[in-house]
């Protein structure tokens, strides 16, 4: 597809997306109430 | 790359495969939800025909590829082991950039999720949100490793309640009103009429 970028316009709405903050694990686990992982490692098989 | 199935303690998470159909009748959800437009979710899990052979649009998409969907196993429930499903799909936000032009952000699409309202083994009120911390988002990181994806995204049903849980337990955002009707114009499926876009940076 052919398009013409203006970069600003990319930069500030990116940025708006960008600037909300990431998922935090340690964040949601204590807001709902669930055990925080001692172990970062993960139990899988 | 996260080998599967992934299990949590006493909690499984694996793909949905054709062995689970029988197990997809026990999988309910609240009266409540239902009535509130949700019995799509259902409907994608599971139907029943009058024969009462149970039917899976998820299994299908499962075997097509467009699709994953993950069933989630209390591995020490005696009963109605099956606690909660999701599904996820690869997926692109467009924003606008100059005169009709777009670009697109890259995420992974939270298609579905939901809980048994049958289950009712250990963390039956923590189980939405123990999905999600424990199995949801590793797959997601998982995929952001191979391909890339700045979010994980949902359409919401308009239903206020919903729509701040995500916001204020998942903490799911949501887009300015201008940019949101981009993304609807271009990417919201017909399916999701009215649902609001909403999405969380991995």
């Amino acid at each position: 597809m052919k398009t013409s970028f203006n970069k600003d316009e990319i930069i500030k709405v990116l940025h708006s997306m960008l600037a909300t903050p990431k998922y935090n694990d340690d964040l949601f686990r204590k807001k709902n109430g669930l055990e925080l992982h001692r172990n970062k490692k993960e139990t899988s098989k | 790359m996260q080998p599967l199935p992934i299990i949590k303690n006493r909690f499984l998470c694996r793909e949905l495969v054709e062995d689970d159909l029988y197990h997809l009748s026990t999988f309910a959800m609240k009266k409540k939800h239902l009535n509130a437009r949700a019995g799509g979710v259902l409907e994608f899990l599971r139907t029943i025909d009058c024969k009462g052979t149970v039917i899976s649009q998820a299994l299908v998409e499962n075997l097509d590829k467009n699709s994953k969907t993950y069933i989630v196993i209390d591995q020490l429930a005696s009963k109605n082991d099956l606690c909660a499903y999701f599904t996820l799909k690869p997926g692109l936000v467009p924003f606008r950039t100059e005169g009709k032009s777009f670009n697109t952000i890259s995420g992974v699409e939270l298609v579905n999720f939901a809980v048994n309202a049958n289950y009712r083994g250990a963390m039956k009120k923590k189980i939405g949100a123990m999905t999600f911390s424990d199995f949801v988002i590793p797959l997601v990181k998982e995929v952001q490793t191979i391909v890339g994806a700045t979010f994980l995204y949902l359409y919401a049903l308009p239903i206020p309640k919903l729509i701040q849980t995500y916001k204020n337990k998942y903490f799911f955002q949501q887009l300015k009103r201008r940019q949101e009707n981009f993304v609807h114009s271009h990417v919201r499926p017909h399916y999701d009429d009215d649902c609001k876009f909403m999405y969380l940076c991995i």
